[in-house]
């Protein structure tokens, strides 16, 4: 069977992931398809990246850049396992492989659709929008184009079986948990201006403490908490 | 053999619909529930140690306090599955579930390292693989009894049966969980 | 131990196993990007490493790939749940691979000036002409199973369709065994 060109494989993972998992749910095809599937959710991730960083400008742009690759990458390569043995528990007889075919096509699909987004982003951060909304237009299109991604995980999985809620249920659950707490362990993303800019802050509490602080920070409660004037590779503001 | 009394006739023979789990699947399971409470407890200190059987503890005690009265209430209730397929319809998900746990077992690395969450996820963990497993179980019983039966009378006392075990497993796994955790 | 080693040991670890399996990879002859991304993905390419579909295809290689794709996306049907299991159908597309794969070492030891001069080449030869008629009837066997998946799908009968699966099994199995008599 011949091998798609990316573009091919671009316009494949949009129009129908299915067809992408059945036609190349393989050993053979597994070992081309992994990197071009990695690289067109990886250059997506990263121009969307682009665009958060550049609310805060600098280095901030390559540091978002590379880090939203990972933040799509990390939560369906984590919970893989786990949602296998879920659907199996669940006598949905599903191979390893196929879940792993319908993550790369879900990854590939949704990097696309967020970097089709960026110029939405883009729009208001050049209007210098106020900080916390700009945090929430960055986290509300990562699920707007999460959502078409983990449709094409969930379309893989074959009829059939008991119970299959609990696994749906269970599955969504996993990936949503270790979104947030590796896009916490990420941070920053969305940089306020008047901050350093920094790779990454240290590792300290969890997605919890940090939606509770930024949820009191927004109603003008504001703590000892920190706006971050350390991490890896900190800068100090201009 | 002739008896006059066709309830006390042994079970006939069923064919099994659901196979007992090989020893491999068993020790998977097995290490996917020790495994998941020893990440939860890595670098927690000494008396984190003591915990780290949690999940073995009150998954393999529920069981194996709970399974011997279901196969004793189950012919007292003149009731017709074969007893090996009773304890494969259990079993099955018990190594499913473990296989569950032991993929989760990544993700509560993670949280180990990166949080204070730890805990708090395993018991989430641990209650949802066995909100599972009881859910899977208990459908398995009464389709192996459907199975064995023809009458719509021994199905519901199956179903009632089922129930009150796995409320009766799942209030002493929690029993077990909770003593290993707070020393009792 | 702090959060943020922890958090670093856990990195290494993970690029330590990533590092593995791209080392594996790479022995078994994966191209170089592949073996890349499992720094990164090692866990969609675990199924690499399990799987034992041989490095060198042999001359059916393409029409395996046909008609195991045409079969899994009749399979994938709604209609067609639970027939065959995925177990079950990489099994006998491994077994088939493995086949053709020694069938491409044969052709490739064939095509040697030296080895063709061997008396026991003659016997090679037929037995290669063998394994080859067997796996264009198994295959054959593959493109039938469609139909009778079908067939299932409007009667409801799927007897036929395990008892062709056992039958492609137990053939396939058969030709693990290179004969030179």
């Amino acid at each position: 069977m011949s091998r798609p060109s990316i573009l091919t494989l671009t316009s494949q993972v949009l129009r129908d992931p299915q067809a992408v998992v059945v036609a190349h749910d393989t050993p053979a095809d597994l070992g081309w398809l992994a990197p071009r599937l990695l690289a067109i959710s990886g250059v997506g991730a990263a121009l969307f990246g682009a665009v958060v960083g550049s609310y805060r400008g600098g280095e901030q742009v390559l540091y978002a850049a590379m880090k939203l690759p990972i933040l799509l990458w990390a939560p369906p390569l984590l919970a893989l396992p786990a949602i296998h043995a879920a659907w199996r528990a669940c006598d949905v007889e599903v191979s390893y492989r196929r879940l792993a075919v319908a993550s790369l096509a879900g990854m590939a699909r949704a990097g696309v659709l967020v970097s089709a987004l960026a110029p939405i982003l883009w729009l208001p951060y050049s209007v210098e929008v106020e900080y916390h909304f700009s945090v929430l237009l960055f986290a509300g299109m990562l699920v707007l184009a999460g959502l078409p991604g983990l449709t094409a995980i969930a379309g893989a999985i074959p009829a059939g079986g008991h119970r299959r809620w609990i696994a749906a249920t269970g599955s969504l659950a996993l990936i949503g948990l270790l979104l947030a707490q590796t896009g916490w362990l990420l941070r920053p993303f969305v940089a306020r201006p008047t901050t350093a800019v920094a790779l990454l802050r240290p590792v300290e509490g969890d997605i919890l403490s940090g939606l509770g602080t930024t949820l009191t920070s927004s109603l003008g409660l504001y703590g000892d908490w920190d706006a971050g004037r350390d991490g890896l590779l900190a800068r100090e503001p201009r | 053999m002739s008896v006059s009394n066709p309830a006390l006739a042994l079970p006939t023979s069923v064919a099994l619909a659901l196979p007992l789990p090989t020893s491999v699947e068993l020790a998977r399971a097995i290490a996917g529930y020790a495994l998941l409470g020893g990440v939860a407890a890595l670098g927690a200190g000494e008396a984190a140690v003591s915990h780290a059987p949690v999940g073995l503890v009150s998954a393999v005690g529920a069981l194996a306090l709970t399974v011997p009265a279901l196969l004793v209430a189950h012919p007292f209730l003149t009731l017709r599955a074969a007893p090996q397929a009773l304890v494969a319809a259990i079993a099955r998900p018990f190594t499913r579930t473990g296989d569950v746990a032991l993929g989760l077992v990544p993700t509560l690395l993670l949280f180990r390292a990166t949080s204070g969450l730890a805990q708090l996820l395993l018991a989430l963990m641990l209650v949802g693989a066995a909100g599972l497993g009881f859910s899977l179980a208990i459908r398995n019983l009464v389709q192996t009894e459907a199975d064995a039966s023809e009458d719509s009378w021994s199905v519901w006392k199956m179903t009632l049966l089922a129930w009150a075990w796995s409320g009766l497993a799942a209030l002493i796994g929690a029993r077990l969980g909770i003593g290993v955790l707070l020393d009792l | 131990m702090n959060a943020t080693t922890a958090t670093l040991a856990l990195l290494g670890a993970w690029l330590l196993l990533g590092g593995v399996t791209a080392l594996v990879l790479a022995r078994r002859g994966q191209p170089a990007a592949t073996a890349l991304s499992a720094l990164l993905a090692w866990p969609v390419l675990v199924p690499l490493l399990a799987d034992a579909a041989p490095r060198h295809a042999g001359p059916f290689a393409t029409r395996i790939d046909t008609c195991f794709t045409a079969l899994r996306t009749a399979l994938a049907d709604p209609s067609a749940t639970g027939i065959v299991t995925a177990e079950e159908l990489v099994s006998l597309e491994h077994a088939l691979r493995r086949a053709d794969g020694r069938i491409g070492m044969v052709d490739r030891l064939l095509a040697e000036e030296a080895l063709r001069a061997d008396p026991l080449a003659l016997q090679l030869d037929r037995a290669r002409g063998l394994a080859a008629d067997e796996i264009e009837s198994v295959l054959r066997g593959v493109v039938q199973l469609r139909v009778q998946v079908g067939l299932v799908a409007l009667a409801g009968d799927t007897v036929p369709v395990r008892e062709r699966m056992r039958e492609l099994g137990a053939r396939v199995r058969a030709m693990e065994e290179i004969s030179l008599a």
